[in-house]
């Protein structure tokens, strides 16, 4: 669905952010984009949006460039951007000003959207607040009908209970079809949802996989000492966390925040990532 | 998933435009209505002699009236245009205007639909809201005698309704139509200061005052003004009017042209 291959892009000629990048991501995933600060996570996402366009290489959507912004492409793919605005206007006004563009919109999503997150149907979107205005975003992303959503920290500025509905309503989101493409720091926030990672540094693609297949190589456990064969420790509640190679039978869950760390730390672990991914 | 041109979802961006800037452009045209209103009936009253009749009260203050809702309705709408991408110099502002669907070429059309039809409506709106208070306004205060109605539909931005006239003008505010384009925040301003300066430049040239060499014909300069002495520096090959029109209508479709390149290649 989202093919990357051999983009290289920078802000500036001197400092490139991405060189020779390849990336698939088909349908029926919600893939996290996990990466240090300034690494490229929002940029990632704002070419494969069409939003910059790539100094070399390519970013298709069903085989069409994204840069190109053909309307039957901006039409099936939603940003859900870190900083976004609306209008001071009615929310059911701004409804009628902006659903059209998106064919497949369903009203009845829109109004479960917003009861679940206890936002006013009929409200002016200028007298919301910050995490208001953004449930009220998010329930027009959920309901707009696109098969691929783009988010960058959606959990940004959304209370504990929030996150709770955030991660419910995504899941009603997801089919066999949909792509969803969060960039996020806050992993906890949306771990238990995402089944695919893909974790940038260096201008490269440290990880694409599914959970399931780390988790097929690495255990993450926790315990009051360091266990044998540990890859990567770090200090954790309870003593201390670690990664070790799968041991063929005992698969454990996938920390991602554990896993974030070690594979930008640790070699041994870049190295058994990376030996999968090439078999 | 590839589509052609739909002139429906040029109609959805500017249905969108109109219900997303509707209150802001009620109050604006309040404002306006109520400013411009005042300063023409006060044009007005100051015209109003006691030693005449009404007929000759009304004819005095029409004139002014007309000259200044004309260089009203210009500037607005030469603001207008100016300003169209205003919003656009926030990143947030891009993303959604990028994210949009529609293609280039409907971008483009809504944007050319709204700077020379949408915002010239509301200038002319505009100036049918300043008469209206004017109009009663006079009434109230001078009781029986009326102030005949300035027709804004009728009245041209500068001077007269010749070709040359609409074309100069056509020209001026598709160049702002160009800055707007050209330059990302303060655009209006920019692009009144850059044409000013172009415009000083060509006149130097013109004249013969930089390059001896170069020197046009002068009823390019001044295109009004037939009793000036014709220089034929191209042998007479054209007819000085018909240079000037072609001249002037190239120079328009570069201004409106170029905005679509920018548009196309426009990113985050």
């Amino acid at each position: 669905m989202i093919e990357i291959k051999d983009l290289s892009f920078g802000y500036s000629s001197g400092h490139l952010l991405f060189s020779g990048l390849s990336l698939e991501l088909g349908g029926g995933m919600v893939c996290g984009l996990l990466g240090k600060n300034g690494v490229g996570k929002s940029t990632l996402l704002h070419l494969v949006a069409g939003l910059l366009c790539p100094l070399s290489g390519g970013v298709a959507y069903r085989g069409i460039r994204t840069f190109d912004r053909v309307p039957g492409v901006l039409a099936d793919m939603f940003l859900v951007p870190e900083v976004y605005e609306l209008p001071a206007i009615k929310l059911r006004d701004w409804l009628r000003a902006v659903a059209p563009f998106y064919p497949r919109f369903s009203r009845e999503r829109m109004m479960s959207c917003l009861d679940m997150f206890e936002v006013e149907r009929d409200c002016n979107l200028g007298s919301l607040s910050m995490g208001q205005r953004k449930k009220a975003f998010l329930s027009f992303a959920l309901s707009s009908g696109v098969t691929t959503l783009l988010m960058d920290e959606p959990t940004n500025g959304l209370d504990i209970p929030s996150k709770g509905q955030f991660r419910r309503a995504l899941a009603q989101f997801m089919d066999g079809e949909s792509c969803i493409l969060i960039s996020t720091h806050q992993v906890a926030d949306v771990e238990n949802l995402l089944d695919h990672v893909v974790i940038l540094d260096d201008n490269k693609v440290l990880l694409n996989d599914r959970l399931t297949a780390v988790s097929r190589r690495l255990s993450f456990v926790v315990g009051p000492e360091v266990p044998p064969g540990a890859l990567y420790t770090q200090p954790s509640v309870g003593g201390v966390a670690a990664v070790v190679p799968f041991d063929g039978e005992h698969e454990t869950e996938v920390n991602l925040e554990l896993l974030f760390n070690a594979a930008l730390s640790s070699p041994a672990v870049r190295d058994i990532l990376r030996k999968e991914a090439e078999s | 998933m590839k589509q052609s041109f739909s002139f429906a979802r040029v109609w959805l961006m500017l249905r969108r435009d109109g219900i997303e800037g509707r209150a802001a452009w009620l109050t604006r045209l309040l404002a306006i209505g109520a400013s411009l209103g005042v300063f023409g009936l006060i044009v007005s009253l100051s015209h109003y002699s006691p030693m005449s009749d009404a007929a000759s009260n009304i004819a005095a203050t029409n004139d002014t009236v007309e000259t200044i809702y004309g260089i009203f309705m210009f500037f607005y709408v030469a603001y207008g245009i100016g300003s169209i991408n205003n919003r656009l110099a926030s990143r947030v502002a891009r993303t959604s205007w990028l994210m949009l669907p529609a293609t280039v070429a409907e971008k483009y059309v809504y944007l050319l639909v709204k700077a020379f039809v949408v915002i010239p409506l509301q200038a002319v709106c505009s100036v049918v809201a300043a008469e209206v208070v004017r109009l009663l306004s006079y009434s109230l205060i001078r009781g029986t005698e009326t102030v005949a109605c300035v027709s804004p539909v009728m009245m041209p931005f500068v001077g007269s309704w010749e070709d040359a006239a609409v074309l100069m003008t056509m020209m001026v505010l598709s160049f702002f139509f160009f800055g707007a384009f050209l330059f990302r925040r303060r655009a209006f301003f920019k692009s009144a200061l850059l044409g000013f300066v172009l415009s000083v430049v060509f006149v130097l040239l013109s004249m013969g005052v930089v390059m001896g060499y170069f020197r046009v014909a002068c009823d390019i300069v001044l295109p009004f003004h037939g009793n000036m002495t014709y220089d034929d520096t191209f042998g007479g090959a054209l007819l000085p009017e018909a240079y000037t029109l072609v001249m002037m209508s190239l120079t328009t479709l570069f201004f409106l042209l170029w905005p679509y390149w920018r548009l196309k290649e426009m990113e985050l």
